[in-house]
């Protein structure tokens, strides 16, 4: 495409598709935006090629445009900044050095000439953007400085009787073109420096985006094909290759391997994977073949929802960013009136020469100025930390949830899945007088097969162990913190707790002792009734993951007070606390009260993180001031978690409070820093030393000063990814 | 050193041209400004087009509650100070690539004002939300 009329005739070729209701094609960006109903892209490529051009469906901008045009933008403010510095070394050695000659100040215009509309094109182009649509920004301030500056200094050139000279003449009253050198070179640097490290800054979500193989082994009929990601659809069958990264998010048909999830999960050991197992796109396969079945494909993967969670809390905005806000959003129309002000005060009681000296004031007034340190102060700190934290499996939902987990006092933790495996097991089976064992597990398991609570997995399981044949049930009934009720064989069968029990009117004083005994071992005792009579006494335990008391003792260490909350009996659940060193716990707590007990920690003052699997907790992790999922895998983005850990290790808990309580901290010092250096900074340039000390801020350094103060605004932001979480 | 605070004319006018230009400034940046309203589209959602340079023309949008609306952002500068719009309310923040429009689709579902601005909260416009 070269011209108009392309644009036309490809304009015209689209619209003669069947469905189009309109099309636009970009000279600029050679892209053709097409709308209508059942359109396909096969066929409005067609048409195009057929009206004598080449066209192929456009893909969404990808991390690799990002970077792309971050290059160009690095390589045109580094042309800029070297031209502008040498274009500017002679007219400060003529003007340092003190050289005269005949003509020395029109040579010093020429050489600066280009530095001012050239180099500093994006300031002056900025600036007449700004201010046609009644804004401003940094360029509005550089703009208006330099012009300022260089207005001056050509006045002084032509007219040199109209500027009035005085005691300091030589210094105030002639040329600035070295000063307007200096500014556009530093200035330029510093938004050079600026621009890399700002490109570093959201570097985390690009790793992730990169994670994705672009292609993909399909098995069409057993033959194995290369396709693109984008041809991959749910249930079909992939190959997946030792060293290869899995495509997309399934489950394993055949083959074993170790798979590396540390990318995603933040889980440092690699994951054995065999038939049945899911495995998440992204992940790197080990030495191991797999044959795996797509399950989500596309925006739907783990690692789509990842990156977009990430993204959607990089959009947000943290409470402690309100006052930057309210700052930033009039900054620099105080700034241009303060700078007037300051011009007429200079102008009106300031020593001769007094325009001079007042539009030198002017411009160290506007180039000191940093909006830009203050816009910059908090964003990039929310990048970073969101962006490391992603890096180690745990994402934040938003900014406001990452500032409020630095508050943090007491972490409760959920014992099930979150201390404990949450793959509890039959341990010991303790019959009634005159009762056999496997009738007790028998009768547990005809009951238990219908409900889809951990335990009830494990009675089941126990008896498929023992070969045991599963009675059939007459009716089902779940009793949510309690057991299970119904009938097996026409009889009358309760599994649970011994508040079931005294519900049914049961006696457990049979069992009691062995009850008793089970509890303080950490074991959950299961009560078996039949008929109105315990007839035994099931055990179940739950191993504590071996990372448990590891991260306790870490949160514990950062100061954190730690309970544990649980449906078991006090004793099973002192026992475990015992074993991973827990301060409190809340034991015999029904699955609906967890959030009231939440509730009662925070009006004792506490300011709450709730640990949970994010499944049957989602009330009180709704209440906690921060509610943290864990052990989410595939399944990310819990609705009711404020922060969500990918992997299933309790220790990322103290690294997401610790990642919140580092980022605050960098935002905390990049908005005092750029506060301070603006209410100081603006007054010294303003003058406010001069009548006491004659001290003069110069123009050149104020922009040496603003251009470092951004620098070091984002520099401090990075210093976040570089930690360890 | 003294500070010579003899009133002579080209101080008065200094003074007042000072205080003229305040005023001028003040009314220039913080001036009520007319919202352009989105208009109806073919699939039914709202649309508009906002020209990003050195701002946002038109800076506020006005839009119906519960009904999608189709921001275009039409970047024509490769400033890196718009190189990026956030829309908090929507929990968005996207790149706009440079001389390059930008589809952006959200559903207002909040009467009132919501606004945006660029990546350093330095541009600003609004999405007024009427019934």
């Amino acid at each position: 495409m070269h011209c108009a009329s392309c644009v036309t005739t490809i304009e015209n070729a689209l619209a003669r598709v069947d469905g189009v209701t309109e099309a636009s094609v970009n000279l600029a960006t050679s892209r053709a935006r097409v709308r209508g109903e059942n359109l396909d892209p096969d066929r409005l490529v067609e048409a195009v090629r057929q009206s004598g051009y080449g066209a192929s469906p456009a893909q969404d901008r990808t991390p690799a445009d990002d970077l792309a045009r971050e290059e160009t933008e690095v390589r045109d403010a580094r042309r800029r900044t070297v031209a502008a510095a040498a274009l500017t070394l002679p007219v400060l050695v003529i003007s340092m050095a003190g050289i005269r000659f005949p003509g020395s100040e029109i040579v010093q215009l020429l050489l600066t000439l280009p530095v001012y509309l050239w180099a500093g094109w994006p300031f002056l182009s900025g600036m007449v953007r700004t201010l046609r649509n009644r804004t401003a920004n940094m360029d509005t301030l550089v703009g208006l400085g330099t012009t300022a500056a260089f207005l001056l200094s050509v006045v002084a050139t032509f007219f040199p009787r109209a500027l009035p000279a005085g005691p300091h003449g030589a210094e105030m009253g002639s040329v600035y073109y070295e000063a307007i050198g200096v500014i556009l070179t530093l200035i330029l640097l510093g938004r050079l420096l600026e621009t890399r490290a700002r490109g570093r800054t959201s570097s985390a979500i690009r790793l992730l985006l990169d994670l994705a193989p672009k292609r993909a082994r399909l098995l069409r009929g057993g033959v194995e094909v290369e396709v693109p990601l984008s041809q991959v659809r749910v249930g079909d069958r992939l190959h997946v290759k030792p060293g290869d990264a899995v495509p997309v998010d399934g489950r394993v048909a055949s083959g074993r391997s170790a798979v590396d999830e540390s990318l995603v999960t933040g889980e440092s050991l690699p994951v054995e994977k065999t038939v049945g197992d899911r495995v998440i796109g992204g992940t790197l396969n080990g030495e191991g073949v797999l044959e795996v079945e797509a399950t989500a494909v596309g925006s739907d993967t783990a690692l789509a929802r990842i990156v977009r969670l990430v993204q959607e809390a990089q959009a947000s905005k943290p409470p402690i960013q309100k006052l930057a806000d309210r700052v930033a959003g009039v900054f620099v129309p105080v700034v241009l009136m303060i700078a007037v002000a300051a011009w007429v005060v200079w102008y009106v009681a300031g020593p001769e020469p007094r325009a001079g000296f007042a539009t030198y004031v002017l411009a160290s007034v506007l180039l000191i100025a940093c909006p830009c340190a203050l816009g910059l102060a908090t964003p990039t700190a929310i990048l970073v930390g969101t962006g490391r934290g992603a890096r180690s499996g745990i994402l934040f939902r938003n900014a406001e949830a990452l500032e409020r987990a630095r508050a943090v006092t007491t972490v409760l933790l959920d014992k099930t899945g979150t201390v404990t495996e949450g793959k509890p097991r039959v341990t010991d089976v303790v019959p009634a007088a005159g009762t056999q064992e496997d009738d007790v597990l028998r009768i547990a398991a005809a009951l238990e097969k219908h409900s889809a609570h951990p335990v009830a997995a494990a009675v089941v399981a126990a008896a498929v162990e023992r070969n045991l044949p599963v009675a059939g049930t007459e009716s089902f009934e779940s009793r949510p913190g309690r057991g299970v009720e119904g009938v097996v064989g026409g009889r009358r069968a309760a599994v649970g707790n011994a508040a079931l029990l005294e519900e049914a009117k049961v006696d457990p004083s049979p069992m009691a002792e062995a009850s008793e005994r089970l509890s303080g071992e950490g074991k959950t005792p299961l009560f078996v009734a039949v008929d109105g009579r315990v007839i035994g006494l099931l055990a179940v335990a739950d191993r504590e993951k071996p990372s448990s008391a590891r991260a306790i003792a870490a949160l514990k260490a950062r100061g954190l007070r730690v309970a544990m909350i649980t449906g078991d009996q006090a004793k099973t659940a002192e026992a475990v606390a015992a074993r991973v060193g827990v301060d409190e716990v809340f034991a015999e707590v029904l699955p609906a009260d967890k959030a009231l007990r939440v509730r009662e920690l925070q009006d004792r003052g506490e300011v709450v993180a709730m640990v949970g699997d994010g499944v049957n907790d989602a009330p009180a992790l709704a209440q906690a001031d921060v509610g943290i999922a864990i052990g989410a895998g595939a399944d990310v983005a819990i609705e009711a978690a404020d922060v969500t850990l990918v992997g299933g290790s309790l220790e990322s808990v103290a690294e997401a409070i610790e990642l919140s309580r580092a980022t605050l901290a960098a935002i905390r010092q990049n908005l005092l820093f750029a506060f301070l250096y603006n209410v100081i900074g603006i007054p010294i340039a303003a003058g406010a030393l001069y009548p006491a000390t004659g001290w003069l801020l110069s123009p050149m350094v104020a922009a040496a000063a603003m251009a470092f103060s951004s620098v070091s605004v984002v520099a401090n932001s990075l210093r976040l990814a570089g930690r360890k979480a | 050193m003294t500070l010579d605070f003899v009133g002579t004319a080209d101080r008065i006018v200094a003074v007042a041209g000072g205080v003229a230009a305040c005023v001028f400034l003040y009314f220039f940046f913080f001036g009520r400004r007319r919202g352009v309203s989105a208009r109806r589209g073919v699939a039914g959602a709202q649309e508009v087009t906002i020209v990003v340079a050195g701002g946002y023309r038109p800076d506020v949008v006005v839009a119906k509650k519960g009904v999608p609306l189709t921001i275009t952002f039409d970047r024509q500068e490769d400033n890196p100070c718009s190189d990026e719009v956030v829309l908090p309310e929507f929990k968005l923040r996207r790149r706009l690539p440079a001389f390059a429009k930008t589809e952006i689709t959200v559903v207002p579902e909040r009467v009132g004002e919501s606004p945006f601005s660029c990546g350093m909260n330095m541009l600003h416009g609004m999405i007024r939300v009427v019934d």
